[in-house]
């Protein structure tokens, strides 16, 4: 099989890749670990089921086929014109991450492009403090409370003005109704959730970052995960499109959760 | 001696108060509403299935655990529980579903059919009324009413173990770009299809004309994943075609494209 077709700028972190070329100079992290904070966490976490598993021996061809006939998440998501989210100067990746998940749902569902502010998600969980969290209470505010347009919250404002009664009730019109949540490090999920066509909040411990992984990718004789990062368009380079590649030991990732349908808004 | 499987005990729907009192309905069964906590445990591990399977979700994990929200069996209010055996499932109601499910718990490595426990549960309104007799004309699917237009609805179930040719279908950007190009347009000018999950909860904002056709063709759904087609005022359910290229040959033909 040829290998896949890197996207303009896309750049591949494997086993080479230095510590310090994953956080340059001018860009924030915050994913904390992977535990979930939460006294509900338990109550809300669906296990990826056993019978979702693809066999690793079909891998490499579903990768191919969905290459060649272009049926991949980046490829409903580049159709539609979604860009990648920016989380400034912001510790807010893991609640960008699961964010841009409802984003790339409300694309394969064919509801209206909203861009969607993780601040506003981030904000009431943190107290309105620019600290670090888990991808997982960034869901499980997204299942229970919702997330605001950032029409009505700018993505990265930190600031009470926005937490009004009027925004609360707007976010429940884009609320995460089901999903799953991953084994840490459990590749056979992983993939199998991602040919699934899922996409999935991914928390690195190894980055202290969270990202989205939209699909599976096949370099170099080995398999990879390709994701979207929130900063910018322009990383890792100019003309690209925020995404990027996972390989080797940096390919797994320690937390993840993926919600898989979003509210008919 | 078969492991003890421990299903809650429900209140059965109230009688109209006759005297005298009615011997008890056999026939009675407990009703499992959305939103509301059911839960199934056993010191032994267990596979708990639910027929139909498409009404409820069953979740297993380990035990014990501490669990907060309405309880099936509960108060009717936000009650915090601990179940304290080692194995324990979690049965939800989808929040648009209606019907009676069996719920069937299997002691895992069992050999004797006593030790297998049924429980049945009316989800939300419980059964509905059948489905009126099939068009002889028509046999394999009447049309619905519809909006005028051509319209498509996809739905299926983001849960279930679709094919590989399915997840083809379903993500196609072909099919996306024909149907873009194609479709009638909402009030916000953009092309009226969609891909639902059987589940999906749906806002007031959400287009009119989208809503109507899924509300008219949805109890006519069977085995996911399905197509809602809907063109001159008229809706049909399909199953998807064998292959990507077949439904977007379908898809045309409906259409009247070339």
């Amino acid at each position: 099989m040829p290998d896949s077709k890197l996207y303009p700028g896309e750049q591949i972190f494997d086993d080479g890749t230095n510590e310090s070329e994953l956080i340059p100079a001018g860009f924030s992290t915050g994913y904390k670990g992977m535990f979930r904070s939460s006294a509900q966490a338990d109550a809300l976490t669906i296990p990826f089921p056993d019978e979702l598993l693809i066999p690793e021996s079909d891998w490499q061809g579903m990768i191919e086929e969905m290459e060649e006939r272009k049926t991949r998440v980046s490829d409903l998501v580049n159709q539609a014109g979604l860009p990648c989210k920016d989380q400034g100067q912001t510790n807010f990746c893991w609640a960008n991450a699961p964010v841009h998940c409802l984003e790339v749902l409300r694309v394969i569902q064919n509801q209206p492009m909203v861009i969607l502010s993780p601040a506003s998600v981030a904000c009431p969980i943190t107290g309105f403090r620019n600290n670090g969290g888990f991808g997982g209470d960034a869901l499980e505010w997204l299942i229970q409370s919702g997330v605001v347009p950032v029409e009505n919250w700018p993505a990265n404002a930190i600031d009470r003005r926005y937490y009004t009664e009027a925004n609360k009730l707007l976010a429940r019109e884009f609320k995460a109704l089901e999903w799953f949540n991953l084994r840490p490090r459990n590749k056979q999920q992983h993939i199998s959730c991602l040919l699934r066509r899922i996409p999935i909040a991914v928390g690195l411990n190894y980055w202290s970052h969270e990202t989205t992984d939209y699909e599976p990718v096949w370099l170099n004789g080995q398999i990879g995960v390709r994701s979207r990062n929130s900063w910018r368009m322009d990383w890792p380079a100019p003309g690209g499109m925020g995404y990027y590649v996972r390989q080797g030991s940096k390919m797994l990732a320690d937390d993840l959760v993926a919600p898989r349908t979003t509210t008919a808004s | 001696m078969p492991p003890r499987i421990v299903f809650p005990v429900l209140p059965t729907p109230d009688k109209q108060p006759v005297t005298p009192a009615p011997p008890a309905d056999p026939d009675a069964v407990p009703t499992l509403a959305y939103g509301q906590i059911y839960c199934v445990q056993s010191e032994t591990a267990f596979i708990l299935l639910a027929s139909p399977r498409e009404l409820v979700t069953i979740t297993p994990t380990p035990g014990p655990i501490a669990v907060r929200g309405v309880f099936v069996d509960g108060t009717g209010k936000v009650e915090t529980r601990t179940f304290q055996s080692k194995y324990v499932a979690f049965v939800d109601a989808g929040e648009t579903a209606s019907g009676r499910v069996e719920l069937i718990a299997v002691p895992v490595g069992v050999a004797d059919e006593l030790a297998i426990s049924r429980q049945l549960i009316n989800v939300n309104h419980g059964p509905q009324p059948p489905p009126k007799p099939v068009d002889p004309v028509n046999p394999v699917d009447p049309p619905t009413p519809a909006p005028t237009g051509f319209r498509v609805v996809f739905a299926y179930e983001t849960s279930a173990a679709l094919t590989r040719e399915q997840l083809n279908i379903l993500n196609s950007t072909q099919i996306t770009a024909f149907l873009d190009a194609n479709c009638a347009k909402g009030a916000d000018g953009r092309a009226d299809w969609r891909k639902w999950d059987r589940d999906i909860f749906i806002s007031p904002k959400e287009s009119p004309t989208i809503v109507e056709l899924w509300n008219a063709a949805k109890p006519k759904l069977g085995t996911l994943p399905q197509m809602i087609v809907a063109v001159d005022g008229k809706a049909t359910v399909m199953d998807l075609p064998a292959t990507e290229a077949e439904t977007l040959s379908k898809l045309k033909t409906i259409a009247g494209v070339k």
